[in-house]
């Protein structure tokens, strides 16, 4: 290895490590075991390291229960949103020049309207709606395709479609529809899957829609349960760790195990 | 010519329209109708308890007369000025670093994206031990290597600071949108310059940064965007706007004056003047560009 | 319903579908109305939520048509804001326990059911039975609002193992506050020479609310009128003096942890960790405190100053107006204070009943678990007194908590902290609602 490649890799190395250091601390510290001292010396692992602190998070607040209402949620707005979101990336792709760049305009627009603009309206409209307390405030968002941004990443993917393909579909006699599910999204394959992990990523670390449009336990999510558990014991740094890290395990595996099942449904596509 | 199962007098094009649908309807009862709601508002006094009163600008008068409300913008602004800079500069240098090919690369890629995954709530707490200043790894790790560490998110001074720290480890997206831009430039150019003897500082200068530019602004315009509103989670997890206002922001004086104060009307006004700042934020940033002739056309906003 | 020709069983069924409905229609008729659900939402860490978990399970066993759900937010200070959007999105909690330093701007606004006439009617408990400092301090405007559940103080929690290993006697009955910092400073060691001081002899809030006391006790007033003030008097030189002895504990003495050490581990969970010898705190945390299994502890009073002076801690049950079915609320808002529910929540240590029959029996003096010298609370109820009530309270608690933690850990002068909350204040005093019409 040159030189130069070696000091690249140590670099990469390096820069790997330093991004992997606040979750390791993380998940180094919610394994200091219940009653031990908080450490005054730098250390890779407490002294008596242990899992118990993952079952007195449960046992402290309903955290199973929470864990299903996060599932609940993302299995409804990912689907949700990857349809809306895809429908308009194509609706928009197959527009006419002009047309369009409108809806770019539109969409840029929207994406800069600060979130908190919509809290207090968008509670007054669920309290209208019926949503106030219900899995429904949660997963609103997803109506319109969660962000204009998922929109215009697929807007992107079949805009480079070639219109050949479309107008082909067109003379076999495939709808709208048929040509968005048998063709379009086929093609757009990563963009589906990043736009299903970056929306999977959002809500299920969504905290302000929790914290503003539930009242009950009975609904909320992992973030808030973090809150709660923050303030229920604020020194029991282990505990409040643990939790985190149960909050991010879901999101991380999913992300780390992703590429392998989709280069192992690519293999067996191709074979 | 038509599949006869949708209404066979609608054009092919209405069709397609008929897609955007969904979309449009949920922009208008999600965003549009909310934010329009939102800016009326800021003309009445509202507590959604009792029916709202018109108030005229008087909502404008009491937020710009409100300290709190100037602090908090200058507090929002101190953390974009140099953070965000920092961060966009940061995700390319580390884009650059893993564009070619070496041993391992996907992991050592993994691994700067994955801070991006956590939670914010969850990342928001780790950051809160990390930064524990008597216990925490972070001043551990600063006392053995000698320094006298600062108390952090506890000391007024040190606490924005802070934030901006922790900001730095979720530049997933920005890397990863830098990554795909370098892999779109061709690879002939920068072949031909290496070829030419230019050193990988001057290939990087005259060649990839102008080429990159475009990508780079919309990276720093999502992150100002980002980092002016969405902020909200962590500031309001690790600090709550201390210690002593020193992390207050926008979004945070809105929220106390709308969910604590129940002062809707006020919070509304500071929106007004919350976009108003982003837009000038949006529009500066365009000028620049022009400036430096980088192109905003709408190709390279597409990419 | 029409029945083609059937076979056999067909007919069979049919023939006990019609009796089988009729008999579920008199199942129904006899089981009576389904149980009215009320909800009552309290706040409070772990343990004194099991305490009304327990207060609620015992009345929803007794009562099969009404049921209570129980709903809890940990933090009190977030608790309003919970309440108010609850309140803005109409569906409020039926029941909510509320403290008197926060139910006026609910009472203001009203969002209250008066409880007075409820408690004039009962036949198991009266006016009379409560403790009369507890039924003012939610009294608004002259009339009942809320029922209170305690009389709790402030008083001086302490590490009885830390005191005899120091070889201090522990803290009397009565006691002065050079008793009380001496003592203080005897306990804030550094145990193994490190230069860090691993011991602290006193943890405590830098509040407002903290600080009343002792401005009480030093002669001042907190406010210039008790009934419509306009304004806090820390700037007198009474209060200003109790200011400074107060800020002295940190700045000069030490014997209390500095910011830093306070957000690294609160000083709540070193009490309970074994290396702070003393904590300030109201009754509220002895269900947490009987948890402690590795030291003795127990309660004192808080020392006197030129005269002797407590405060009054109280929450209490309040209805809120939009209860469809206040009657059935009331039943358990009348268990829960009758001699029964006190019962139970004192004997899990949350409060110090407001009833005064509860107060003096052993449920509450001699339940066989710390604290043993209980009458301590009981002893405040004569000499303590009260924060004002009016709408606005919370938020002047807020401003001046800011100024008075900054002069505690010695940003600003004790002066400058004064001024900057009396300034800081007058806009809420002049917006307030108050208690006297």
């Amino acid at each position: 290895m040159s030189f130069k490649a070696g000091s690249r890799a140590l670099l990469r190395l390096l820069a790997a490590l330093l991004f992997l250091l606040p979750l390791l601390w993380m998940a180094s510290a919610s394994l200091n075991a219940p009653g031990d001292p908080l450490p005054t010396s730098l250390r890779l692992l407490p002294p008596h390291p242990t899992l118990a602190n993952y079952g007195r998070i449960f046992r402290l607040l309903p955290l199973g229960r929470y864990t299903l209402n996060s599932l609940l949620v993302v299995a409804l707005a990912v689907p949700i949103t990857l349809v809306v979101s895809s429908w308009a990336g194509l609706g928009m792709a197959r527009l006419p020049k002009p047309a369009q760049r409108r809806w770019i305009t539109l969409s840029l627009a929207v994406l800069m309207v600060p979130g908190i603009a919509l809290w207090s309206t968008r509670f007054l409209l669920y309290r209208e709606l019926g949503w106030y307390d219900t899995v429904w405030a949660l997963i609103a968002p997803a109506w319109m395709g969660t962000s204009p941004f998922y929109v215009l990443m697929f807007y992107r993917a079949f805009r480079r479609i070639p219109a050949a393909i479309y107008d082909a579909a067109h003379l076999d006699g495939a709808g709208v529809l048929q040509t968005w599910w048998l063709v379009a999204l086929p093609m757009a394959r990563m963009t589906a899957v990043a736009v299903a992990l970056l929306t999977f990523v959002f809500y299920w670390g969504d905290f302000t829609s929790p914290l503003l449009y539930l009242r009950s336990g009975e609904h909320a999510t992992l973030p808030v349960a973090l809150q709660t558990l923050q303030q229920l014991s604020r020194s029991d740094w282990a505990l409040v760790l643990a939790a985190a890290v149960w909050t991010t395990l879901v999101p991380v595996a999913l992300f780390l195990l992703l590429p392998l099942l989709f280069n192992r449904r690519q293999k067996r596509s191709v074979s | 010519m038509s599949n006869g199962r949708l209404h066979p007098r609608l054009s092919p094009s209405a069709r397609w329209r008929l897609l955007l649908l969904p979309y449009a309807l949920g922009v208008i009862v999600l965003v549009i109708v909310p934010a329009a709601f939102s800016f009326a508002l800021a003309f009445f006094h509202y507590d959604a308890l009792s029916p709202p009163v018109w108030a005229g600008t008087l909502n404008f008068v009491l937020a710009y007369t409100d300290e709190l409300f100037l602090l908090s913008i200058r507090h929002s602004l101190a953390l974009i000025l140099i953070p965000v800079p920092l961060r966009v500069a940061g995700a390319f240098l580390l884009a650059r670093l893993m564009q070619r090919n070496g041993r391992f690369l996907n992991w050592f890629r993994t691994a700067v994206y994955l801070p991006s995954v956590v939670p914010g709530a969850a990342f928001a707490l780790a950051w809160l031990w990390i930064l524990n200043p008597l216990y925490g790894p972070l001043n551990l790790l600063l006392s053995a290597l000698g320094f006298a560490p600062p108390a952090w998110l506890v000391d007024p001074d040190w606490a924005r600071p802070a934030l901006a720290l922790m900001a730095l480890w979720q530049i997933g997206e920005g890397f990863i949108v830098s990554l795909a831009a370098l892999y779109d430039m061709p690879a002939e150019l920068e072949d031909a310059a290496r070829i030419d003897g230019a050193g990988s500082w001057a290939t990087l200068r005259s060649i990839v940064l102008p080429l990159i530019a475009p990508i780079l602004l919309l990276l720093t315009f999502r992150d100002v965007i980002f980092t002016f509103q969405e902020s909200f989670t962590q500031i309001y997890l690790l600090t709550q706007g201390g210690p002593y206002y020193a992390t207050y922001t926008m979004p945070l004086f809105i929220y106390e004056q709308g969910f604590d104060l129940q002062a809707f009307g006020v919070a509304s006004a500071a929106m007004w003047v919350m976009y108003a700042i982003t837009g000038l934020i949006v529009v500066a940033l365009v000028v620049i560009a022009r400036q430096w002739n980088i192109g905003t056309t709408e190709e390279t906003f597409v990419l | 319903m029409i029945l083609h020709k059937p076979d056999r069983p067909e007919l069979l069924r049919a023939r006990l579908i019609l009796p089988f409905f009729l008999f579920l229609l008199v199942l129904a008729a006899c089981a009576g109305p389904a149980p009215t659900e009320v909800s009552f939402m309290v706040f409070g860490d772990p343990a004194e939520y099991n305490a009304y978990k327990e207060l609620v399970d015992t009345f929803n066993a007794a009562h099969a048509d009404v049921q209570v759900t129980l709903t809890h937010v940990p933090s009190a200070s977030e608790y309003r804001t919970r309440l108010v959007t609850e309140f803005a999105a109409g569906s409020p909690p039926d029941i909510s326990l509320m403290n008197y330093r926060r139910f006026a701007s609910f009472a203001a606004n009203d969002m209250l059911e008066p409880i007075g006439p409820f408690l004039a009617q009962s036949d198991l408990i009266g006016l009379e039975d409560f403790y009369p400092a507890a039924t003012e301090a939610f009294t608004w405007q002259g009339a009942l609002m809320c029922l209170p559940q305690n009389i709790s103080s402030l008083v001086v929690y302490y590490n009885a193992d830390l005191f005899a290993a120091a070889g201090l006697p522990e803290p009397p009955d009565k006691w002065t506050w050079d008793d009380f910092r001496q003592t203080a400073v005897a306990l804030t060691r550094d145990l193994d020479g490190d230069g860090t001081i691993d011991q602290y002899g006193l943890g405590m809030e830098p509040s407002l609310f903290r600080l009343a006391p002792f401005v009480w006790q030093n002669g001042g007033p907190l406010v210039d009128d008790d009934a419509r003030p306009t304004r806090l008097t820390l700037t007198r030189p009474p209060a200003l003096e109790a200011l400074q002895w107060f800020t002295d504990l940190h700045n000069v003495y030490g014997v209390v942890p500095g910011r830093e050490a306070e957000a690294s581990q609160d000083s709540e969970s070193r009490f309970m960790a074994g290396t702070t010898a003393m904590y300030l705190n109201s009754r509220r945390g002895v269900p947490t405190y009987r948890e402690i299994d590795s030291f003795r502890w127990d309660v004192a009073p808080l020392p006197n100053g030129r005269t002797s002076a407590g405060i009054l801690h109280s929450d209490a049950f309040c209805l809120s107006r939009t209860t469809a079915d206040k009657e059935a609320a009331w039943q358990f808002i009348e268990f829960a204070n009758s001699v029964a529910g006190q019962t139970i929540l004192a004997a899990t240590g949350r409060t110090v009943p407001s009833l005064m029959a509860v107060a003096e029996s052993d449920a509450f003096l001699n339940p066989g678990q710390p604290p043993s010298r209980a009458q301590v609370y009981l002893d405040n109820a004569p000499i303590m007194r009260r924060v004002p009530i009016m709408s606005t309270w919370q938020e002047i608690e807020g401003v001046a908590d800011e100024e008075i933690e900054r002069a505690f850990y010695g940003d600003i002068a004790v002066a400058d902290a004064a001024r900057l909350a009396t300034q800081r204040t007058e806009e809420y005093f002049l917006r307030a609602d108050f208690n006297a019409p």
